[in-house]
């Protein structure tokens, strides 16, 4: 069984709706999707944070790949270009529109704005997808299908599933850049984060809590630490944490040392070692 | 560098407009039935083009359950039973499940919101706005643990399955991977093709002079993937074998394909490297076909580029010509053909061929199937905004 | 509707879908090499004018024009043998 070898977050970068403007000036977006609009935000922010760090891009174009997690990209677009579409007076469809309504739409803005021509995904799991994401992207790097691999997870609560009108809707992008520990180190890089394991898991029964134990299990496992790890805690109030609480709880430089995240949601589980060895940052 | 242990196929299960079960699909397939029709599920007045790949009406269940869901758990339960693989040959907390998607639940969504334009907030539609579903409720039928998840990789997404299940097993997170492609026409789609004007007004013509486009299609297909080591251990029988796979991005536009194809020869050459297969040693390409102008003159280029001379003799097929565009199942169902060309040495035709095109300079098996030995074929999946998924299959 | 309002309407459309200044269009620059449009963008452009106009455009035309001139003479002719709104 083989555990991942030494993958390291060279930086992390986490944006919510009204900070994207800045980051996108110049570029022409009408009719991108505001999801993928911020998307692309975070990971240009994340990658000027990297290219920092190793005095020049982590990796050429066709090196560089892409791994988004979401559960709603394009719903809002999807609603209403079918709304639209089909009601009863003047309908139309917006060409745009429809590549915007589709799950891969950050991943391909991405790509196709940076560029990035590596290997390209979305996976979708929930709280969970970051790990899955995490897991596939540091699985590339290992198997040099790619020198740097963009983990986006998207968090976003569409106006068409808030559960209280009232409330506004919710969008928050979290990306990991992530290289091999060698080739960090190689390029001066001081990693930020380093990944010791990911373990995802399933409880077809019961409400789940036994994925998790499973998950967690196979991760401490797979990362050979035997020393009591800290769990993560959720952040702002959330009820579970996710990887872009992680995300934030480093970018702000409030954990030093080892960790384990665990996600889980309606019976998904998934555990993560992460290591910093930041004495603080910004 | 040590080899990575071999992957095979040890069960499939199949539901599409083409017939549901193994042998009812490959049939048909193999007689070049177009099972593209008149929708009856749909409002088409307003679309240039009336036509799809429906499932048949006696298929679908429980409207209250997206039939995405409803296809994912059929196909997953075949796959299972056809693969013998029960708990005392294998932990069932070591099995995971993948499946590939475009829409997810979406659609489902749709007949909400018909229903109800106002039912912006209604909580049972956010819980089924979720294609998570289209892993998780397999896996809860069948009570299986391993790692679950779905992929979203647009049209391309039925193969990334494949690859998500086999890197899974090859670093030993499971045992077996049941993985697959589910998706279900809706409106929006159809709504969406007609805008690009890519519908095609009677059928699909891969390859023809005289294609216009593409029809959507819908279905599912789902497979065992097991270490090859385990699966002889255990008596199983194997279909065939996942040699390699590439995944790259296009990188260029978010419904056009790079003029020069320059994603699709990069993952057909990473992904025949990643088998260790030559390009010579290729004996079938299951092409992603899909009918538009655009896609099958640069995916010609394409399989030209990567295979060189060797194109002239190389069979081409084109499933889509038959089924529509599944979307997600698309290139699931492509994979079981692949696997039953490989086990019976016939290569199914392309449907509604009739003029060559210059411009897509390829053998394309036409008019009825041919009966060819092929050992190694190379399954090509392009996705909406540069998605691209190759997978090479071995024979057993 | 006169050559000069349909024009204008082109003009305006397509300067909102590219984001630029109306005025940065030429009619007779070519919309692919000079003006860099995708053919999403073009695509956009005729279902745009569809909407306004209430008629359906040919399509297969609209993709080989070449210039705002062009696609003015396009659409002019099909106003001319359909009624529009």
């Amino acid at each position: 069984m083989s555990a991942i070898a030494g993958a390291a977050a060279l930086t992390v970068a986490e944006l919510e709706e009204p900070a994207v403007g800045e980051l996108l000036a110049g570029e022409r977006l009408r009719g991108v999707s505001s999801e993928s609009r911020l998307a692309l935000a975070t990971a240009r922010m994340a990658l000027r944070d990297a290219h920092a760090r190793t005095h020049g891009a982590p990796a050429d174009a066709d090196a560089l790949g892409v791994v988004v997690a979401t559960r709603h990209a394009g719903l809002q677009d999807y609603v209403e270009l079918f709304q639209e579409g089909t009601r009863a007076e003047r309908p139309r469809v917006q060409p745009a529109k429809g590549p915007q309504s589709g799950l891969t739409s950050p991943a391909a803005t991405v790509s196709i704005r940076l560029p990035a021509a590596g290997p390209n995904a979305t996976v979708c799991n929930g709280a969970v997808g970051g790990l899955d994401a995490l897991r596939y992207a540091a699985d590339r790097l290992a198997a040099g299908d790619a020198d740097a691999m963009l983990v986006c997870e998207l968090d976003l609560v569409p106006e068409i599933v808030r559960a209280d009108p009232h409330e506004g809707a919710r969008q928050r992008a979290a990306v990991v850049v992530l290289q091999r520990g060698d080739d960090a180190r190689t390029r001066g890089a001081a990693p930020c984060v380093r990944l010791g394991a990911v373990a995802t898991a399933f409880s077809p029964v019961g409400d789940g809590a036994e994925a998790q134990g499973r998950a967690r299990e196979q991760a401490l496992a797979e990362a050979g630490t035997a020393d009591a790890v800290r769990p993560l805690p959720p952040a702002g109030g959330g009820p579970v944490a996710r990887l872009a609480d992680a995300v934030a709880a480093f970018a702000r430089g409030e954990l030093a040392g080892r960790w384990l995240l665990v996600a889980h949601e309606a019976g998904a589980a998934g555990a993560a070692v992460l290591q910093s060895d930041l004495e603080g940052r910004r | 560098m040590t080899r990575a242990p071999p992957i095979v196929v040890t069960g499939i299960g199949v539901r599409s407009p083409l017939g549901s079960g193994v042998d009812a699909f490959w049939d048909a397939a193999l007689a070049g039935v177009v099972a593209t029709r008149p929708l009856a599920r749909f409002d088409t007045e307003r679309l240039s083009s009336d036509r799809g790949g429906e499932m048949a009406p006696s298929t679908l269940g429980d409207d209250r359950v997206p039939l995405a869901v409803q296809l994912a758990e059929q196909v997953a339960a075949d796959a299972v039973a056809d693969a013998a693989l029960s708990p005392d040959a294998v932990a069932f907390e070591r099995v995971g499940v993948c499946i590939g998607t475009v829409m997810g639940t979406r659609p489902a969504v749709e007949r909400w919101l018909h229903s109800d334009p106002a039912a912006q907030t209604d909580p049972q539609m956010a819980a089924w706005a979720d294609p998570a579903l289209l892993s998780r409720a397999p896996a809860r039928a069948l009570g299986l643990g391993g790692p679950n998840c779905v992929v979203a990789t647009g049209c391309a997404a039925g193969n990334s399955a494949f690859a998500w299940g086999a890197e899974a097993l090859r670093s030993g997170r499971a045992d077996a991977m049941v993985v697959g492609g589910a998706d279900e026409i809706s409106q929006a789609m159809l709504m969406m093709f007609d805008s690009f004007r890519l519908l095609a007004p009677d059928v699909v013509r891969p390859f023809d002079a005289a294609r216009e486009g593409l029809l959507l299609g819908e279905g599912a297909a789902a497979f065992v993937l097991e270490r090859e080591a385990d699966a002889r251990a255990r008596g199983a029988l194997v279909h065939g074998r996942v040699l390699g796979w590439a995944n790259v991005a296009d990188a260029f536009h978010v419904t056009s394909p790079h003029p020069e194809a320059r994603g699709a020869i990069r993952a057909m050459r990473r992904a025949l490297a990643h088998a260790d297969v030559e390009a010579s040693a290729v004996d079938h390409v299951s092409a992603h076909g899909t009918g538009t102008p655009a896609n099958d003159a640069v995916e010609a280029r394409a399989i030209r580029d990567v295979l060189g001379g060797a194109t002239d003799a190389v069979p081409v097929t084109a499933l889509k010509s038959l089924v529509g565009h599944a979307q997600g199942a698309a290139s699931a169902l492509e994979a079981a053909a692949c696997l039953l060309t490989i086990r019976d040495g016939l290569v199914p035709p392309v449907g509604n061929y009739a003029t060559r095109d210059p411009a897509c300079d390829l053998d394309v098996v036409a008019g009825a199937a041919r009966a060819v030995p092929v050992e190694i074929a190379l399954s090509n999946a392009f996705g909406f905004g540069g998605n691209i998924e190759c997978v090479v299959f071995g024979a057993a | 509707m006169t050559r000069e309002r349909v024009v204008t309407l082109l003009r305006e459309l397509l300067a909102d879908i590219v984001e630029l200044d109306p005025a940065q269009l030429g009619l007779d620059q070519d919309l692919i090499d000079d003006l860099d449009t995708d053919s999403l963008q073009r695509l956009e452009l005729m279902t745009e004018v569809e909407h306004e106009l209430g008629v359906r455009l040919d399509a297969r035309a609209w993709r080989e024009a070449r210039t705002l001139n062009e696609l003015t003479e396009l659409t002019l002719r099909r106003l001319a043998e359909a009624p529009s709104r």
